[in-house]
């Protein structure tokens, strides 16, 4: 990551260079948590995420900061990959998915194993959408104005959104355990 | 945003109770590792569980995408599980979305492609209007017609001319037989001769009846034929020519030359001025069928810099000037044949006194129809020769000036101006078709992605 978007024979990066590569480093793992939890499929997650970056990349002059956090730009960008990738699966060979992080450590306490067992089968309850919220809140770490700016709805009516799957997935659990 | 969305946001903003606040506020706390508060440990678990159930990328996927970010992700080189299989996630266009820009900026080169299209097929469109000028420079011509029978042909031989030419013919040699005729009237009638004479002179007039009866068929066939009378056409034109001051004399010379050369005549020539401004005018007259050659000639000779032409179609004063004549000479040989009949002195001399004034009549018209037949057949020329940059506004090549650059700027303006406002009026609905076009697809587009959310 040290050398990120800056070749060795290239001038000092740019501002916007230098911008976007601390987007990168600060948000490579979460782009990829948020669209692999939203496709559900870590082939076509590490596809998508690729696709997110080189688009990004190469718009970075569209960015308007008026228009919302760099950071909610770029979820954004790949919130429309991935979306992309959810229309060709439909249209074409429905994707055979990966089962997200399907091993529990051995040493994992059983109260923990059950829990987690009974999230997973609550998740399964949650529609594309509200799985879409969790995997931009829990795994991807964006706040609510983020999300917001993600979806194109208004702050307040993401923190509703957000709080309603939050409370459909607790009941999921619950009945699931 | 879609009308769902709005419902939505309108619902959810309505009112947002102040337990839901608190909880997304302990929620984002635990996210931020926070402690929760007492009673809350429920949230701080789930985070925690969801966060372990965060998927992390694969280290063999972190090295790639790193080495490709590194490279400035270059295309053809995406790394990714699937990558160059055709089926990567966000390449959805398949092998149309090669050629599709990135985002709407992305489209500014297309844009600004098909903008430059329309302008340079605008200025070239130009262009052409331009060079399918006249090449003469400030070349005119104007053809004007007599009446209601002068028509675009009034340059060109009709149809009818051969049987014109024909009955022209005949006509000549009838008013040669005439001629003859007046001559011996007018010269017996107008002296102190005997009346042996003017007797003498009446028969010989009668044996000419078979020629007055064929004068009187032509008369009539003229009559007839007024309609399909030949075209006379009457040319003039006027040509300015720019020589350097001290060659306008020279110039001037080889004009007379080449216009006695074409069997024109120079009326007047005029050459006034110095070595450092000069002016010539002539005016000659060449034959009108070569009026076109001579013109090309005279052009030869040094840079134009106008040329006017017109054409006006006289044939219905010719006509007029001839049945005039025609007319008169009727009345003529009626009062010849008066005076033949004639009994007494006072009869005759009346008649002779009449006869005199048909006669000055006869010459006028004579006259008169020679006058027409002579505009139709020379035609007349006014050439002005001036020193180069005196009182002339071309581009000449040697005289380029301050006004002749403001001159030139501002017809370039004009141009260029011009060019602007077609090729907007061209771009203009183009760029509103495209943007109402834009906007269709994108949220078509907007609307297919989020479909693909509803299961």
């Amino acid at each position: 990551m040290n050398d990120v978007l800056t070749a060795p024979a290239q001038a000092a990066p740019t501002d916007a260079e230098a911008a976007f590569e601390e987007l990168y480093r600060s948000s490579r793992d979460d782009v990829f948590a948020y669209v692999s939890g939203l496709l559900r499929d870590r082939s076509a997650a590490e596809d998508v995420t690729a696709a997110a970056f080189e688009r990004a990349y190469r718009r970075s002059s569209s960015f308007d900061p008026a228009r919302g956090s760099m950071r909610a730009w770029l979820f954004g960008i790949a919130r429309n990959a991935a979306l992309d990738e959810l229309r060709r699966r439909k249209r074409h060979v429905e994707m055979t998915g990966e089962p997200v992080a399907e091993t529990t450590p051995a040493e994992e306490e059983a109260e923990v194993a059950m829990r987690r067992a009974a999230l997973r089968q609550g998740m399964e309850k949650l529609s594309a959408r509200e799985r879409e919220l969790v995997a931009l809140k829990f795994f991807a770490g964006l706040t609510t104005a983020e999300i917001a700016s993600v979806i194109s709805v208004g702050e307040r009516a993401a923190a509703m959104r957000v709080h309603r799957t939050i409370e459909k997935l607790r009941r999921a659990c619950d009945e699931a355990r | 945003m879609r009308l769902d969305d709005l419902r939505s946001k309108g619902r959810d903003e309505a009112d947002i109770p102040a337990e839901v606040e608190r909880e997304l506020e302990i929620l984002d706390a635990a996210l931020r590792g926070e402690e929760v508060p007492a009673g809350m440990e429920g949230i701080e678990a789930l985070v925690s569980d969801l966060r372990a159930e965060r998927p992390e990328p694969e280290p063999r996927f972190e090295a790639e995408l790193d080495a490709w970010a590194a490279a400035g992700f270059p295309r053809g080189k995406r790394p990714g599980a699937r990558a160059g299989g055709g089926g990567a996630g966000a390449n959805t266009g398949g092998f149309l979305s090669r050629f599709r820009p990135d985002g709407p900026r992305g489209w500014t080169p297309v844009a600004a492609a098909a903008a430059a299209f329309v302008v340079i097929g605008v200025s070239l469109s130009q262009i052409g209007d331009f060079g399918g000028e006249d090449s003469t420079t400030g070349g005119t011509q104007a053809v004007q017609g007599e009446g209601a029978a002068s028509g675009g042909d009034a340059a060109a031989p009709s149809a009818q001319e051969t049987a014109d030419d024909a009955a022209a013919t005949l006509e000549d040699v009838l008013e040669n037989e005439s001629a003859k005729r007046e001559s011996s009237i007018e010269a017996g009638l107008s002296g102190n001769q005997g009346s042996d004479f003017l007797e003498s002179d009446v028969r010989g007039y009668q044996s000419g009846g078979a020629l007055l009866e064929s004068k009187e068929a032509l008369s009539r066939d003229a009559g007839a034929n007024r309609g399909q009378e030949k075209r006379r056409v009457e040319r003039d034109a006027q040509l300015t020519l720019a020589a350097p001051a001290d060659e306008v004399a020279d110039v001037n010379d080889s004009v007379i030359d080449v216009v006695e050369g074409a069997n024109g005549v120079v009326l007047n020539s005029r050459v006034t001025g110095t070595d450092e401004a000069a002016r010539a005018t002539l005016e000659v007259r060449v034959p009108s069928s070569t009026l076109d050659d001579t013109l090309a000639a005279l052009s030869e000779l040094a840079n134009v810099k106008s040329r006017t032409e017109q054409s006006q179609d006289i044939t219905r004063t010719y006509v007029t000037a001839k049945d005039r004549l025609v007319g008169l000479r009727a009345e003529r040989d009626s009062l010849a044949a008066r005076i033949r009949a004639a009994t007494t002195d006072a009869e005759v001399a009346a008649l002779q006194a009449q006869l005199a004034s048909v006669n000055r009549a006869i010459a006028d018209a004579k006259n008169e129809l020679a006058d027409v037949e002579t505009r139709a057949q020379l035609a007349t020329v006014t050439i002005v020769i001036t020193s180069e940059g005196a009182g002339t506004s071309g581009d000449d090549d040697d005289g380029w000036s301050f006004g002749d650059a403001l001159d030139d700027a501002g017809k370039v303006l004009e141009v260029g101006a011009g060019v602007a406002l077609i090729s907007a009026a061209v771009l203009l609905p183009l760029a509103i078709i495209a943007a109402i076009a834009y906007f269709v697809v994108s949220a078509a587009n907007r609307r297919s992605r989020e479909r693909a959310l509803d299961e």
